[in-house]
C-alpha cells in the first residue's frame, strides 16, 4: 500500500511540477550556483532514521491521518539530501520534495518543520547558516510547488543533532539533509 | 611552526616533568627584564617572534612544609602542581629540570651553592614554604637571582587550605608580572559548551583556565552553544534553542538573571560583546540567508551590516569597537573578512587556504587567530594584521577550531576533536610550549575566554 501511494505521488508530483515551473513559482529557490561537477556523490537512497515500525496492516482508511501518530506522519516525509558545502536542491531531493508536497497538499492540515543539517566537516557556526540554508530550499521547493508557506517551519542544527555518526562519506551524505517533522494534524 | 607537544589531562596528577628546553625561543623584545647571555641550548626559530619574550630559565624546587598527610593532598600538592603548571606553560619561563636540583642549598647562601643551582641551567631559584595557619594556609616566596644570590621578589599570601590553588595562581601571576610587566592570565576563566548531561544536550559551563573548578551555568535541557563574555565579566550571551528556533540570550556568570534577547531573524548564532557591553554582533538569517547584524542587548536597535546572497557568519568584534571579522564563502570558499560598523570598508584579510573560519582579535587588536585549513584538518592559524604574516599554532590531527584569546594575548584555547572526543586545549599563542587538554568529561566546545585580567 505505502508503494502503490508513493509512485502514485510521484507520478502527481511531476506534473505538479511542471505546472509549476511553466507558471513561474511564486517563491524562487534561493540563489542557486549550479554544483559544481566534480562532487556529485553516488545518490544514496536513506530511509529516513525514525522509520515507524509497521504495524500488521491497520484497518484504516488508506486516506486518512486520523489514526496516525505523528511519528508516523513524520515519516512520510522522506528527507532531501545535499552535496557537500551546498544547499541546491538536487534532482534526487525534488523527486523528493515532489513527493513530499504532493503528500501535504492532500492532507492541508499537517503542519510541519524543516530541520537543515550538516555533515560534521566545517566549523559549527558556519554549519548552522549552511544547515538553515538548507531547510529554507527545501521549503521554498515547497512553497513554489503550492505548499502553503504558513503551514512550515524551518530550523537549523547545523552539525549538532547527526543522523549517522561515522567520520566517513556514507555518515557524512546521510547528514547532509532536510529533514521533516510533523508537528500538528 | 612550533613543535607543539601534547600533555595528558593534569587535573589530580603529580607534577609533570618540565617542559624541555627545546622549545623555540626568539630575540627579545624591549619589556625583557632577562640577564643577556643566558644558556640557551636550542635552535632560534625567528618565524615565532610574535609576542614572545626571552623564556627565563627558572629553578622551582618542590615548595618546603610541616610533614603532615592532610595537608600535603590538600594543599601542598595542589599548590605546587599548580605553581609548576603556571610557571612552565607561560611562556616567560623555562623550568629547569628538578632532577638535577641539589639538595638542600635552600636558598644558596654562597657561590659555590648558587653554582650548584645554575649547574641545572637555571638563571633563578623560586623559593617556596607553605605552613598551617588554624584553617587558613600561609606561603612565603623568595625569588632568588643566582647571579647575583639576591633575592629579588618576596612575597607572602594567606588564605584558606582549600584555596591553595587559588594561591599558586596569584603567586605565578606576579612572578609574570615580575619579568613581563603585566600579570599572567592564571586566574582567570573560561566558559564553553558541554554534552556531559544528556544526549542531545549542550550546556554552557565555566572553568579556570586550566580546566579546575568546572560549573554547569545553563539548565536549558537543549543546545546551548557559544558562548561569548561580557567585557566585565559578569554575564555570558550564547545562542540556545530553549524557544521552538534558536535564539540570542543573556545570563549572569552564576546562572542567574537569564534574559532573551528578542529578535526578528532566524538562527542568530555566534553571539559577539561589543567591547563597551552594549551592543551584540550575531549572525541572523532572514530565508535562509545569513547576515551579519548587530543589536542593542535589550533587543532594540537592530540593524544589518553584510547585504550578500552568500553566506556570512561567525562575527567578532574588534577590541578597539571599531570592526567586525566575519566568515563569509561570497568569493566562492568560506574566508575570514573585515568591515567596519557600518559594513562598509569590507576587506578580505585570509588569502591562502580553503577554509579560514572563527576569527579572533588578540586583546591589542594587532593579531587575528582563526581556524585555518588548506589540506586536512583545520588547525590554529595566528596572523599578525599588520604584515599578514601568519603562523600555525597547533598541530597533530583532528580538527582544531574556534580559538578564543586569554585577556593579556599570551595564550589561546580553543576545541580539538581526537577520534570521537572534542575536548577544549589550551596553548601559547604564539605556538612555544606544550598544549594542555583541561577538559575530559563528555565532549566541550566553543571556548571563550574571559576578557579582563581579574
Amino acid at each position: 500500500m505505502k508503494q502503490s501511494l508513493k509512485a502514485g505521488s510521484v507520478a502527481l508530483a511531476a506534473v505538479a511540477f511542471v505546472v509549476a515551473c511553466s507558471s513561474k513559482p511564486p517563491a524562487a529557490p534561493p540563489p542557486a550556483p549550479t554544483p559544481a561537477p566534480v562532487s556529485t556523490p553516488t545518490v544514496v537512497t536513506v530511509e529516513p532514521v525514525a522509520t515507524p515500525t509497521p504495524k500488521p496492516t491497520p484497518k484504516v482508511d488508506a486516506d486518512s491521518i486520523a489514526g496516525r501518530s505523528i511519528n508516523e506522519l513524520s515519516g512520510m516525509l522522506k528527507p532531501a539530501f545535499f552535496d557537500y558545502d551546498k544547499a541546491d536542491i538536487r534532482s534526487d531531493a525534488r523527486d523528493v520534495l515532489a513527493a513530499n508536497a504532493t503528500w501535504l497538499k492532500k492532507y492541508p492540515s499537517v503542519q510541519f518543520t524543516i530541520e537543515g543539517h550538516t555533515d560534521e566537516r566545517g566549523t559549527a557556526q558556519y554549519n548552522l547558516a549552511l544547515g538553515d540554508r538548507r531547510a529554507n530550499a527545501a521549503k521554498d521547493y515547497l512553497v513554489s510547488l503550492g505548499v502553503d508557506a504558513s503551514r512550515v517551519k524551518t530550523v537549523s542544527y547545523g552539525k549538532e543533532r547527526p543522523f549517522a555518526t561515522g567520520h566517513d562519506e556514507d555518515s557524512w551524505q546521510k547528514n547532509r539533509r532536510a529533514h521533516f517533522v510533523v508537528t500538528g494534524k | 611552526m612550533a613543535g607543539v607537544m601534547w600533555a595528558a589531562p593534569v587535573l589530580g596528577q603529580a607534577p609533570k616533568p618540565p617542559i624541555s628546553a627545546s622549545s623555540p625561543s626568539t630575540a627579545s623584545p624591549s619589556t625583557s627584564t632577562a640577564p643577556s647571555g643566558f644558556a640557551q641550548s636550542s635552535n632560534i626559530d625567528l618565524t615565532l617572534t610574535v609576542g614572545a619574550g626571552a623564556r627565563r630559565p627558572l629553578a622551582i624546587p618542590v615548595t618546603i612544609a610541616p610533614l603532615l598527610t592532610d595537608l600535603q593532598t590538600r594543599a601542598v600538592d595542589p599548590f605546587y602542581t599548580t605553581l609548576s603548571d603556571d610557571l612552565g606553560g607561560s611562556g616567560v619561563f623555562v623550568v629547569a629540570d628538578p632532577a638535577l636540583y641539589p639538595k638542600a642549598m635552600r636558598p644558596p647562601q654562597n657561590r659555590e651553592e648558587g653554582d650548584a643551582w645554575k649547574a641545572t641551567s637555571a638563571q633563578f631559584l623560586l623559593d617556596t614554604r607553605l605552613s598551617p595557619d588554624g584553617g587558613n594556609v600561609i606561603v612565603e616566596a623568595l625569588l632568588w637571582d643566582l647571579g647575583t644570590l639576591k633575592s629579588i621578589l618576596s612575597k607572602k599570601y594567606t588564605g584558606e587550605t582549600r584555596a591553595a590553588r587559588r594561591i599558586a595562581h596569584t603567586l605565578a601571576s606576579d612572578l609574570v608580572r615580575q619579568f613581563t610587566g603585566k600579570p599572567g592570565p592564571f586566574l582567570t576563566k573560561l566558559a564553553f559548551s558541554s554534552d556531559r548531561d544528556e544526549p542531545r544536550v549542550k550546556e554552557v559551563y565555566t572553568m579556570d583556565f586550566d580546566g579546575e573548578n568546572q560549573r554547569r551555568i545553563t539548565n536549558s535541557r537543549t543546545l546551548s552553544l557559544a558562548p561569548d563574555w561580557s567585557p566585565d565579566g559578569t554575564k555570558l550571551v550564547y545562542q540556545s534553542y530553549e524557544k521552538d528556533t534558536p535564539g540570542l540570550w543573556l545570563i549572569g556568570k552564576d546562572g542567574t538573571d537569564k534574559k532573551s534577547i528578542p529578535v526578528p531573524t532566524q538562527l542568530n548564532a555566534s553571539p559577539s560583546f561589543s567591547p563597551d557591553g552594549k551592543t551584540i554582533a550575531f549572525c541572523g538569517s532572514v530565508r535562509g540567508n545569513t547576515e551579519i547584524y548587530t543589536v542593542q542587548t535589550d533587543g532594540s536597535g537592530l540593524k544589518r551590516l553584510t547585504e550578500n546572497a552568500a553566506i556570512d557568519s561567525t562575527p567578532r568584534w574588534s577590541p578597539n569597537g571599531r570592526e567586525i571579522a566575519f566568515t563569509s564563502n561570497r568569493q566562492g570558499t568560506p574566508q575570514i573578512f573585515i568591515m567596519d560598523l557600518e559594513g562598509a570598508n569590507v576587506r578580505r584579510v585570509t588569502l591562502a587556504g580553503n577554509w579560514n573560519d572563527e576569527a579572533a582579535f588578540s586583546p591589542d587588536g594587532g593579531r587575528l587567530a582563526f581556524a585555518c585549513r588548506n589540506e586536512g584538518d583545520f588547525q590554529i592559524c595566528v596572523m599578525d594584521l599588520l604584515s599578514g604574516r601568519t603562523v600555525q599554532i597547533s598541530s597533530g590531527s583532528g580538527a582544531h577550531e574556534g580559538p578564543t584569546w586569554s585577556p593579556d594575548g599570551s595564550k589561546l584555547a580553543w576545541e580539538v576533536q581526537r577520534g570521537s572526543s572534542t575536548q577544549i586545549a589550551v596553548g601559547n599563542a604564539d605556538g612555544s610550549g606544550t598544549t594542555r587538554i583541561v577538559t575530559t568529561s563528555g565532549n566541550n566546545y566553543s571556548p571563550s575566554w574571559v576578557k579582563t585580567l581579574e
